[in-house]
């Protein structure tokens, strides 16, 4: 089966979406060795703190930079001319740390935030942030131009779309409505009293006091103080945010979704479908991860394992062992069944129009290369 | 679903329990096959409530009583720039999400007991579903967290109260679920290193979850290698079923070798609780796993 590849090999972007743990990492470094190894400069990108890529590549160590994979040494493969494979490893903090560098007007107003007490926290878990920083990265590697195609695994989010709203809200949160109440007029201490005038009106002033005692007004202070050294980044944060939207809504990106073969999975993957489409996101394609093997054209089993054709010996432990076996490959088949059964209501819903493709569950853990075009000769 | 076997072990031994998730999730009603029981609660099985704790209920719940002027927190806390800030830099959500959880251990018989030793509770085991590794840290550290930014004025006072009942080694303990595979059993140990590091809180064990049973034990084990010979020489179906077999015996020894990495590399009780099959996840499931962890408590 190549019907992933072949929508790898037409696109410059591909962002792998799905739940956690369903295996979406494993998913894109294999997509990408596949491109690499038909002889494309290809790069994989993660954001998952769990460093579960490098594990996969069998990278080390900090991956903020893209890494070439040793694959002749590694694989003992040498793919065709051209044919790289690159991995990095998004660490969020830095990125952030990054794009306040590119950003700022000037060397004071980068370390007015870089040292400011909430950047930190801010830059961590200001939620958005690590969507935001994912995007901008994978803005700039495109836009450097140096990889044939980047393969884009996203954070692990609870609503699938979550990728792709978070920037705009988190832009949104810092713009300047925002910065009218926060903001300190230079030279001014900054008060509750003040904002409440500026954004709420008098009337509400002495309202303000209750929370400003009751929060700490050095609090307020100091995320004002946050905000307005943020203020000179939030342009070119913004002009980013909508090139890559543009960038992933166009002919160039593709996105593919992984999901587990099971109820609750699909419905997640069946709903993140119909937002997708919706939200006119070029969706092209999904992955059914883990799937119970199919048992030889799913025929109907023998009623019993003496039928199937295990012999019957009278010797301890015998009849216990053939029973147990049988049992289990029963348990098996009926697993396989249901899981065709919930894949099959998914390509009902979705149509024939993308391809399906279903990866059997692998023994052991997918984490070297070797597994990893193992995994490959599925997609 | 540990959870959910935890609330019923306890319930099973005459326990008034509370089974509170975070994050609005609302699993727990799924696998009890009750109505979803909402930030208000309601009944999963006898003796056992739910609550779904949703950062924005429990946020509005508490800043109204803590601020008195609805009108305030209207506001404040409804304000699309402001609330972001309070909730996401400074953990407020996070810290209140723990709040509520100590207001439900505060619950008296009639309305709240506060932290009066001697007030009967509403319930004897309030059970949180966590959230998963990454927030978990950053969950139980938000007490210490506010504590450290406000220093001063009730939200401190607050915070501390609620630190404090999370370091109560009488009152306090954190269990964590696993599987019997590489990546979840690397993130549990570095996840009960981070807690060790950066949380003043008692780690009971660890429960590895979904561990499927040895196919063959006892003389059946030993009729094995001659069973899989047999099975092979048949062919077709015996053929197929000692694959499988012999597949589902190297998985159960992958998985011994994680549990033991978990007990070689952390001091704490392991626990492994069987592995459902899919039919099962569900009230009988419940039961099942309920019985497993009878023992621990």
């Amino acid at each position: 089966m190549s019907a992933l590849q072949d929508i790898v090999r037409a696109h410059r972007v591909v962002v792998v979406c799905g739940t956690g743990g369903v295996g979406k990492t494993t998913c894109s470094a294999a997509l990408a060795l596949g491109a690499a190894l038909d002889g494309r400069k290809a790069l994989v990108m993660t954001i998952d703190p769990a460093r579960r890529l490098a594990d996969s590549l069998g990278l080390n160590g900090d991956m903020n930079e893209a890494a070439q994979v040793d694959l002749p040494g590694l694989l003992g493969v040498t793919p065709p001319p051209g044919g790289e494979l690159h991995a990095m490893m998004l660490d969020s903090k830095a990125a952030f740390d990054e794009m306040v560098t590119r950003f700022s007007k000037d060397e004071a107003a980068r370390e007015r935030i870089l040292g400011n007490s909430y950047y930190q926290r801010a830059s961590e878990s200001l939620s958005g942030s690590q969507e935001y920083m994912a995007m901008e990265k994978l803005r700039q590697v495109v836009e450097a131009g140096r990889y044939d195609v980047v393969v884009l695994d996203t954070p692990p989010t609870r609503n699938a779309l979550e990728f792709l709203e978070a920037p705009g809200r988190l832009l949104s949160m810092l713009h300047d409505g925002a910065l009218k109440w926060l903001v300190r007029p230079t030279g001014k201490r900054w008060s509750a009293a003040r904002a409440a005038t500026t954004i709420f009106g008098k009337g509400q002033q002495a309202m303000l006091g209750v929370f400003e005692r009751f929060v700490g007004g050095d609090v307020l202070g100091g995320i004002s103080e946050f905000v307005t050294a943020f203020s000179g980044l939030l342009d070119g944060m913004g002009r980013r945010a909508a090139e890559v939207m543009e960038l992933l809504r166009g002919d160039e990106a593709a996105f593919v979704m992984v999901a587990a073969p099971n109820r609750i999975a699909l419905t997640e993957a069946l709903y993140f479908h119909d937002r997708l489409e919706a939200a006119d996101i070029p969706f092209r394609g999904f992955v059914i991860n883990r799937v119970s093997p199919a048992h030889a054209d799913d025929h109907a089993l023998p009623d019993s394992a003496t039928a199937a054709g295990f012999p019957e010996r009278d010797e301890p432990g015998w009849t216990d062992a053939v029973d147990a076996v049988w049992a289990h490959h029963r348990g098996r088949h009926r697993q396989s069944a249901i899981d065709r059964h919930h894949i099959a209501a998914l390509q009902e819903h979705c149509g024939d129009s993308v391809p399906y493709v279903l990866i059997p569950t692998f023994e052991g853990e997918v984490h070297d290369l070797d597994a990893l075009r193992k995994l490959l000769e599925y997609l | 679903m540990v959870s959910g076997a935890l609330a019923c072990a306890a319930a099973a031994r005459g326990k008034q329990v509370c089974l509170a998730e975070v994050a609005g999730s609302e699993t727990q009603a799924a696998l009890f096959d009750a109505d979803p029981v909402g930030y208000i609660g309601g009944p999963l099985a006898p003796s056992i409530r739910g609550v779904s704790i949703n950062p924005a209920d429990a946020v509005e719940e508490y800043l109204v009583r803590m601020l008195r002027f609805r009108l305030l927190y209207e506001l404040v806390f409804r304000n699309r720039y402001i609330a972001p800030f309070l909730n996401g830099v400074m953990g407020l959500s996070d810290l209140i999400t723990v709040g509520k959880v100590m207001d439900l251990e505060w619950e008296g018989l009639d309305g709240p007991a506060d932290d009066d030793p001697a007030a009967e509770r509403r319930y004897d085991l309030v059970v949180v579903d966590g959230p998963a590794t990454g927030h978990g840290v950053s969950l139980l550290r938000a007490p210490q967290a506010m504590m450290d930014v406000t220093r001063v004025g009730p939200l401190h006072a607050n915070a501390k109260l609620i630190r404090d009942l999370l370091a109560d080694r009488d009152k306090t303990a954190v269990v964590l679920v696993t599987l019997a595979e590489e990546m979840p059993v690397n993130e549990t140990i570095e996840l009960a290193r981070a807690l060790a590091d950066r949380v003043d809180v008692q780690v009971a064990g660890v429960v590895v979850n979904a561990v499927a049973p040895p196919l063959l034990t006892g003389p059946a084990a030993d009729a094995w290698p001659a069973v899989a010979k047999a099975g092979r020489a048949a062919g077709g179906d015996a053929a197929a079923a000692v694959e499988d077999a012999a597949r589902a015996i190297r998985d159960r020894e992958r998985a011994d070798g994680y549990v033991h990495r978990l007990r070689d590399e952390l001091a704490l009780p392991v626990l492994e609780l069987p592995l459902l099959s899919p039919g099962d996840i569900g009230a009988d499931g419940l039961g099942t796993l309920a019985t497993a962890l009878e023992a621990w408590l």
